[in-house]
């Protein structure tokens, strides 16, 4: 069967609404409309018969919510039965018909029911387990194509999509359920959505369910637009509203028909329907479109990537690729990795996203650690926090497809090379998971020295490429920066090499500061050889968005260059660099006044005073005088203050804040002066299994860290094992367990047992929502805190 | 006229525009009692338009006939409640309406964002959404009531699982009947918590006789020492329990 071959000729019409239907022979709300595949098949067949005598090719399997979680592996209505009977069901209808359309059976993958992490508590691979099962099945008994519907997160599509690829060979349809703000409920844009699938392989996208055809052609338009892959649509018949108490659907069979006829102009290949659709439904629209020959699909050649939320495009404007998340040269980066400390690794993402960086790219590379590991929990956190699509920087092809497989989106890879070795590894990872991959131009000979050498190792690459089915529009090609403080003609090689390369219309990147390694002053060689790459067609450029100079010359470049339209983008750039630099004049004089001391700034919440004055405090104090007189005694002045209810949790936050910054300062001498560090003990803190509510921990850690304790945040939903491991692992003498809710409070009892078990030595602390003293002596808990106060006081007296 | 036509699945949504948020209640959310702060007030203005973005407001409902209710428990086709305290707010309903509502998922990426950023910050996001979505069932539940006091059909007051005897189980039967994440994206997890976060589900009886529904009413929770409590009338529970509310 080749879809393809007859789409260009004809448009294929999907079935209607199974649900609507079923409802209407007596299935009761709430009722597992699967089971029918086994205790009613002749009303299935019958139905299927009803929508293939409507005119329609291919018949969506009763399989809509037939996976692991309601279906069990063995007994009457198994999941293997379940799906078995459903495919047999469409198939009987197939062969009872005297229609003489083509038909196929799809075997149908809707929603898991469940919400992944980071948003819900189920893991990606589980995801991908879960429809692969179910997917197995459909394979075994053979259907004609996959379809993956109503699916309204873009990550668990990824994961269905995963499955059904690496679990069967026929076609994956995949349909999407869109808000009315043109997003997936998650926030992924049609474009963001069409680069992500497209890049998985999925044979044709589209959209279905949430509303009727009218309201739908806003988003249709948008993935017409950009789908190189056909594009389906199956709506609702509009839902059932609720006005002035009558129920009200929104369209008739015959204006359904009509808006189908409207959208098919937009380029789509394949049409049906949803919720209410019934067969008269699609009756009307195969009348309709009968004869009607659809518009070819087209490439459409777009080199993008994308986040969870939007597409990133390359080859318009250009690009600007964050550097900092690299170790490479930077102390405290590398302690952090060391540590595992992924909340500042977080911070440096977030801060250049604020700096306007497009991309991130993601370094987590040091010998002595587990860079695999590293690297899917920073890409993972990284997703939970910033929607910037990121840019996958590793040797480790481990780590390299590990980061592929969890990304949510379509990543930017760096990176390949003309080293037969290195094209062999990454070309199959990103044909099989997706992305835009950054092609250096050196070989097994090293980085040749003309702008013609380097040229012709991208052609290498390209033609690499293509062998494995990935197009040029895919690579981006780095003709490498090399440090003019050895060779003068450094620069001149790249930069012919990019103007080559980009007049050939392929894309470039380049790492900008290697230019100036060696030099002082880089930033004024940087910026200026920024702005030679940028004339001369650089699509992406990994540079530091903190660089004053590098920000000012790539604006200065799209305002001259025609790419910011009425200088729009400039004019609030030039504003955000003088009243920046205003303000913090203005800073200085407001909220550093001579006469409020340290103490009092934290205790009124005064961060930016409190972090200018600490630092004026260690130029001439002790960082463990500046603790201990000033930070310290302002912390217990506010501590007290909330235990005797004359301070609330948002001011004991917003002076936590203000600590926090105080403490930035006495980190900075402490790195830069070698000072010793005085630190308490280390305390583990932690959400227990099952739970996903997190603020309680965060603002209890908050205060422990401003105490001075070294905390291990584990994160929420964590397992009981996990956290004796952990405490064993580090000898730690507190474990610090919330739970916001009453079902997860067995979670936090057996965590307390397996601690006092493993670790008699280990106290451990109890808080959160529904817990009282009553529940933590039940369980054994060496104390019950009832606010973050009163855990950071029995720290205090362990200490 | 209302037409009862029960099992239809009714989607809704709002448009956040129509969100009158109140500071006063956000401040509570947040544990900011008596006293207001120049500080947090102008950090709770900066987040707001943030949050607001964020929203997403949608849900879904459905109404059903009770075949047979007591004290106890209440039968209404297929579904089984058992619940003295549900019971005791349904008295005098021959039908009940069963919804589900969202603030929407991008809410929980802002809440980890933030929490990054600063802990302030997050309480304060947290707080916002959680007034987002009550404010958002106050809205859906004035519509409705409207809609069916034209009628002469009265509303009691919405009721969520985990209030009460009302057991937090019973979310999988509302999740389950209203098909919520297809429908609207609310899924439950395998220890009953609702995602997105902020979400809430209930009940809400359809009586014939004249009652004043009081949403809002915290009197009946047991739990007096909480630091969200309303002053007057009471109100229970830190902000995403606050599904429980009555």
């Amino acid at each position: 069967m080749n879809f393809l071959s007859i789409i260009d000729k004809k448009i294929m019409f999907f079935d209607g609404g199974m649900g609507t239907l079923l409802q209407k022979k007596g299935l009761k709300s709430g009722e597992l409309p699967e089971k029918w595949n086994i205790d009613r098949p002749d009303e299935i067949t019958s139905i299927h018969l009803d929508y293939l005598n409507s005119g329609c090719n291919i018949l969506k399997t009763n399989t809509f919510g037939a996976n692991g979680l309601k279906f069990s592996d063995t007994g009457e209505y198994s999941l293997e039965k379940i799906i078995k009977a459903g495919i047999d069901n469409a198939r009987k209808a197939i062969n009872l018909s005297d229609c003489s359309n083509e038909h196929f059976v799809a075997l149908d993958i809707g929603p898991c029911g469940r919400l992944l992490k980071p948003l819900g508590n189920m893991d990606f691979d589980d995801a991908v387990e879960l429809f692969a099962k179910s997917i197995r099945i459909g394979a075994d008994y053979g259907v004609d194509l996959i379809l993956i519907e109503t699916m309204n997160d873009l990550y668990e599509t990824k994961a269905a999509v995963l499955a059904a690829k690496e679990n069967s060979d026929v076609p994956v349809f995949v349909t999407n359920a869109y808000d009315t703000n043109q997003k997936l409920m998650t926030g992924a844009s049609p474009e963001a959505v069409c680069a992500c699938l497209e890049g998985l392989g999925v044979d044709a996208i589209g959209l279905n369910c949430s509303f009727g055809p009218e309201e739908m052609k806003p988003v249709i338009e948008r993935l017409c637009k950009v789908s190189s892959v056909p594009v389906i649509v199956n709506p609702n018949a509009g839902l059932p509203s609720f006005k002035d108490g009558v129920t009200t659907y929104d369209i008739s069979e015959e204006k359904f028909a009509q808006v189908m006829g409207e959208i098919a102009d937009f380029g789509v290949h394949i049409m049906g329907g949803c919720c209410g659709t019934t067969p008269a439904y699609i009756k009307a629209l195969t009348d309709k479109l009968n004869g009607y020959v659809p518009q070819k699909v087209t490439r459409k050649n777009l080199s993008v990537i994308s986040s969870y939320t939007h597409a990133v495009e390359f080859g318009k404007k250009p690009i600007i690729i964050g550097e900092r998340i690299n170790p490479t040269g930077k102390k405290l980066f590398k302690e952090a990795l060391r540590n595992s400390d992924i909340d500042y690794i977080l911070n440096v993402g977030l801060k250049q996203a604020e700096a306007g960086a497009d991309v991130l790219d993601v370094n987590v590379g040091l010998p002595e650690i587990d860079e695999c590991e590293m690297m899917e929990k920073v890409v993972t956190s990284l997703q939970a926090v910033t929607d910037l699509p990121l840019q996958i920087d590793t040797t480790s092809i481990d780590a390299m497809e590990r980061a592929m497989r969890i990304y949510n989106g379509k990543p930017m890879i760096n990176s390949v090379n003309g080293k037969d070795e290195i094209i062999d590894a990454i070309f199959p990872l990103v044909k099989k998971y997706g992305g835009l991959v950054v092609a250096l131009t050196l070989d097994e000979n090293g980085i040749p020295e003309t702008t013609d050498g380097r040229v012709a190792v991208a052609e290498k690459i390209y033609k690499k490429a293509a062998e494995y089915g990935i197009e040029k529009k895919d690579i981006i090609v780095d003709t490498l920066a090399m440090t003019i403080s050895t060779d003068g003609n450094a620069a001149k090689n790249t930069l012919g090499a990019l103007e080559t390369i980009a007049k050939n219309g392929g894309l470039t990147s380049l790492g900008v500061s290697n230019i100036s390694f060696g030099l002082p002053q880089r930033e004024i060689i940087n910026s200026v050889f920024f702005t030679m790459a940028l004339s001369k067609g650089l699509s992406g450029a990994i540079i530091n968005p903190h660089s004053a100079e590098m920000m000012k010359a790539y604006h200065g470049y799209l305002a001259l260059s025609g790419l910011d339209e009425n200088c729009a983008d400039y004019i609030e750039f030039a504003q955000s660099v003088s009243v920046s630099s205003q303000l913090s004049e203005s800073k200085l004089k407001n909220e550093a006044p001579d006469d409020v001391s340290l103490k009092n700034a934290i205790i009124k919440g005064l961060k930016d005073s409190a972090y200018s004055l600490s630092k004026k405090l260690l130029e001439t104090m002790d960082a463990i005088d500046v603790i201990n007189i000033e930070i310290v005694p302002a912390l217990d002045t506010v501590g007290k203050g909330f235990e005797e209810k004359t301070v609330y949790l948002p001011q004991l936050l917003i002076s936590a804040d203000a600590a926090k910054s105080a403490f930035d300062a006495v980190k900075e001498k402490i790195s830069t002066s070698g000072e010793a560090k005085t630190q308490k003990c280390k305390i583990i803190l932690a959400t227990v299994h099952g739970d996903i509510h997190d603020i309680g921990k965060n603002i209890v850690k908050a205060l422990m860290e401003n105490y001075g304790f070294d905390v291990i945040d584990l994160g929420k939903d964590v397992a009981p094992q996990k956290i004796v491991e952990e405490a064993k692992k580090h000898n730690v003498p507190i474990v610090g367990l919330s739970a916001l809710m009453t079902t997860t409070v067995p979670a936090m009892e057996e965590t307390v047992r397996l601690i006092h078990q493993e670790l008699p030595g280990t106290k451990v602390i109890v808080g959160g929502a529904v817990l009282t003293q009553e529940y933590a002596d039940t369980m054994g808990a060496d104390m019950y805190a009832k606010d973050a106060m009163e855990a950071v006081r029995y720290a205090e007296k362990l200490n | 006229m209302v037409t009862l036509n029960f099992n239809c699945l009714y989607s809704h949504s709002l448009a956040k525009e129509r969100l009158i948020l109140r500071k006063n209640e956000i401040m509570r959310y947040m544990g900011q009692r008596d006293t207001e702060d120049n500080l947090i007030m102008a950090q709770t203005d900066k987040l707001l338009p943030v949050v607001c973005d964020a929203l997403n407001l949608k849900g879904v409902f459905t109404i059903r006939k009770i075949d047979s209710i007591n004290s106890k428990a209440l039968i209404s086709d297929n579904l089984t409640i058992k619940s003295e305290s549900l019971m005791k707010n349904l008295d005098g309903c021959n039908a009940i309406i069963i919804f589900a509502l969202t603030a929407g998922a991008e809410i929980d990426r802002l809440l980890s964002k933030q929490a990054h950023i600063s802990p302030l910050n997050e309480l304060i996001v947290s707080a916002i959404a959680t007034e987002a979505i009550e404010c958002y069932a106050d809205i859906w539940t004035e519509e409705i009531r409207k809609t069916f006091e034209k009628s002469n059909l009265y509303l009691k007051p919405r009721f969520s699982p985990g209030y009460g005897d009302f057991s937090l189980k019973y979310q999988q039967d509302i999740i389950s009947i209203l098909q919520t994440p297809s429908r609207c994206g609310i899924c439950l997890t395998d220890k009953l918590i609702l995602t997105p976060s902020k979400s809430i589900t209930g009940v809400v009886g359809i009586t014939e006789a004249y009652t004043k529904c009081i949403e809002s009413d915290c009197s009946i929770c047991e739990k007096t020492d909480c630091q969200f409590r309303k002053f007057k009338p009471d109100t229970k529970q830190q902000n995403f329990e606050r599904r429980n509310r009555i």
